[in-house]
C-alpha cells in the first residue's frame, strides 16, 4: 500500500488503530462475513468510484480507497480494508480495479462490484483514448513526443521504485533467486509471461514455503 | 478488421489472467506482441505506455489504446474487456474463499510465494520500456533518478513526471 506520494508502508492502520468492531451503525459488515451490506446506495459507490477514478493522475489511488471507505465513511473495517489489499495485489489485474471489485462485491454484492468497475475504469479510459486520438491527430512535434518519451522512462522509474521496495521488504536469497530468474527469463529469453509465471510459481512457493515466519506483507504497491 | 479483434482477445485474456500487480508486470509481453502483430511500432508503443501512465486511470488503459490503434473503437473495447474481465472474474471468486480463509497458512505462503515473481516482472517490464525509448542512456538515467527520488525523498508521482519529460524536452532543443 501507498499514499499519494509513494510511501511504501501502513501508516494508515498506525495513525489510526485497526477498527475490528462494527463501524458506523447500520452500514458495512465488518466481521469478516462476505454478506453484503443493503445500507450502501449504489449511486454513492457509482460517485465515489468515478472521483476516485478520475483523481488518480500519476498514481496514489489506494490512499483513497483507504480514506473514503474506512476514514470519511466508515463502511469497511481497517482490518478488512489491509486484508482486502493483500488479496488484490496477489491477485491478476490493476490491484486499483480489483481493490474497487473487492469493496464493490462486500458493500453490495455483484451489482455493488459492476457498478463500481463500471464508474471506476469507463471515464478515465474514454479520457484517455481522447488524449490519445488528439495527440495522434496534432501535428507531430518533435518537442511534445520527446516529452512523452520523458514521461515514459519516468514512469518506468516508478515502477523500478516498486520493485525495489516490494523486494526490500522480502530480501533474502530466495527472493533474489526468484526474482533474477523471472527478470532473466523475460528479458534475455522472451519466455511468454504466461509461462514464465506457471514455472515460477511452483518454483517459488516450494523455496520461500518454510519462510512463513515473518508476517507477509503486500507483494506490489499500486501507482495505478 | 474482425480478425484483428479476436487476435486481441486471444492475445489479452491470457495476460489478463497473469497481470498481477497490473499491465506493468505483463510489460514485455504486451509490447512484444504489440509489435510482432504489427498494431503499433517501437515508438507508438513508448507513447501509449506515457499517456496511459499520464492520464487518470490505471496504466493498464494502455491495452485499450492498443485496441484502438490495431482495430478502431471495436478493437478498443475488446481489447479492454479481455484484459479485465478475466482477471476480475477471478478476483471476485477468490475473493469469496480469501474471507473464508482468514489467517490460514496458505494465504501467507502464497502472498509470500507471489512477491518475487511479481519484483522480478516488473523490472523486466521497465528494461523493455527504457529500450522501446529513443532516449538510451538519457532514459536509464531519468529513470534510475526518478526511482531514487521516489524511495528516498518520496516525491509525488506526478512531480516526478513533468520533471522526466522537461529533462527530455530540454535535451531535445538543445541537441
Amino acid at each position: 500500500m501507498t499514499d499519494c506520494r509513494g510511501q511504501t508502508d501502513l501508516a494508515a492502520p498506525r495513525e489510526h488503530p485497526p477498527r475490528d468492531t462494527l463501524v458506523d451503525e447500520g452500514h458495512a459488515k465488518t466481521d469478516g462475513s462476505s454478506e453484503p451490506s443493503p445500507a450502501v446506495d449504489l449511486r454513492t459507490i457509482a460517485h465515489i468510484n468515478l472521483l476516485i477514478g478520475l483523481s488518480s493522475f500519476g498514481g496514489g489511488l489506494v490512499s483513497w480507497f483507504a480514506r473514503e471507505l474506512t476514514e470519511r465513511r466508515r463502511w469497511i473495517a481497517n482490518r478488512d480494508l489491509l486484508s482486502g489489499f493483500a488479496l488484490c495485489q496477489i491477485m491478476p489485474g490493476p490491484s486499483t480495479v480489483n481493490l474497487t471489485l473487492y469493496f464493490g462485491f462486500m458493500l453490495r454484492g455483484l451489482r455493488g462490484a459492476a457498478v463500481s468497475w463500471l464508474a471506476l475504469l469507463v471515464p478515465p479510459s474514454l479520457l484517455t483514448l481522447g488524449f490519445y486520438i488528439a495527440y495522434t491527430h496534432a501535428p507531430l512535434n518533435g518537442v511534445l513526443q520527446a516529452a512523452l518519451e520523458g514521461v515514459a522512462a519516468t514512469a518506468a522509474g516508478l515502477n523500478i521504485a516498486t520493485g525495489i521496495n516490494a523486494g526490500w521488504r522480502n530480501r533474502d536469497w530466495r527472493t533474489f533467486t526468484v526474482a533474477g530468474l523471472v527478470f532473466m527469463a523475460v528479458t534475455m529469453f522472451h519466455v511468454p509471461i504466461l509461462w514464465v509465471v506457471l514455472i515460477a510459481a511452483p518454483l517459488s512457493l516450494a523455496v520461500t514455503w518454510r519462510d512463513t515466519d515473518r508476517p507477509a506483507e503486500e507483494t506490489v504497491t499500486p501507482y495505478e | 478488421m474482425s480478425e484483428t479483434v479476436w487476435t486481441l482477445v486471444r492475445v489479452f485474456v491470457p495476460l489478463s489472467l497473469v497481470s498481477f500487480g497490473g499491465a506493468r508486470t505483463i510489460l514485455a509481453d504486451i509490447e512484444h506482441q504489440a509489435i510482432a502483430h504489427h498494431w503499433v511500432t517501437h515508438a507508438e508503443f513508448v507513447e501509449i505506455f506515457a499517456i496511459a501512465r499520464a492520464a487518470p486511470g490505471p496504466g493498464t488503459t494502455m491495452v485499450t489504446l492498443i485496441g484502438w490503434k490495431a482495430a478502431g473503437w471495436l478493437g478498443a473495447l475488446a481489447a479492454s474487456l479481455a484484459i479485465y474481465v478475466p482477471a476480475g472474474l477471478m478476483l471476485l471468486f477468490v475473493s469469496v474463499l480469501w474471507r473464508r480463509h482468514e489467517g490460514s497458512p496458505w494465504r501467507r505462503r502464497l502472498e509470500r510465494a507471489f512477491a518475487p515473481i511479481s519484483i522480478g516482472l516488473i523490472l523486466a517490464g521497465t528494461v523493455v520500456v527504457l529500450n522501446a525509448t529513443s532516449g538510451g542512456v538519457l532514459a536509464y538515467a531519468v529513470a534510475a533518478a526518478a526511482a531514487a527520488a521516489l524511495r528516498l525523498r518520496q516525491v509525488h508521482p506526478l512531480f516526478l513526471l513533468c520533471a522526466g519529460s522537461a529533462v527530455f524536452a530540454f535535451t531535445f532543443l538543445v541537441m
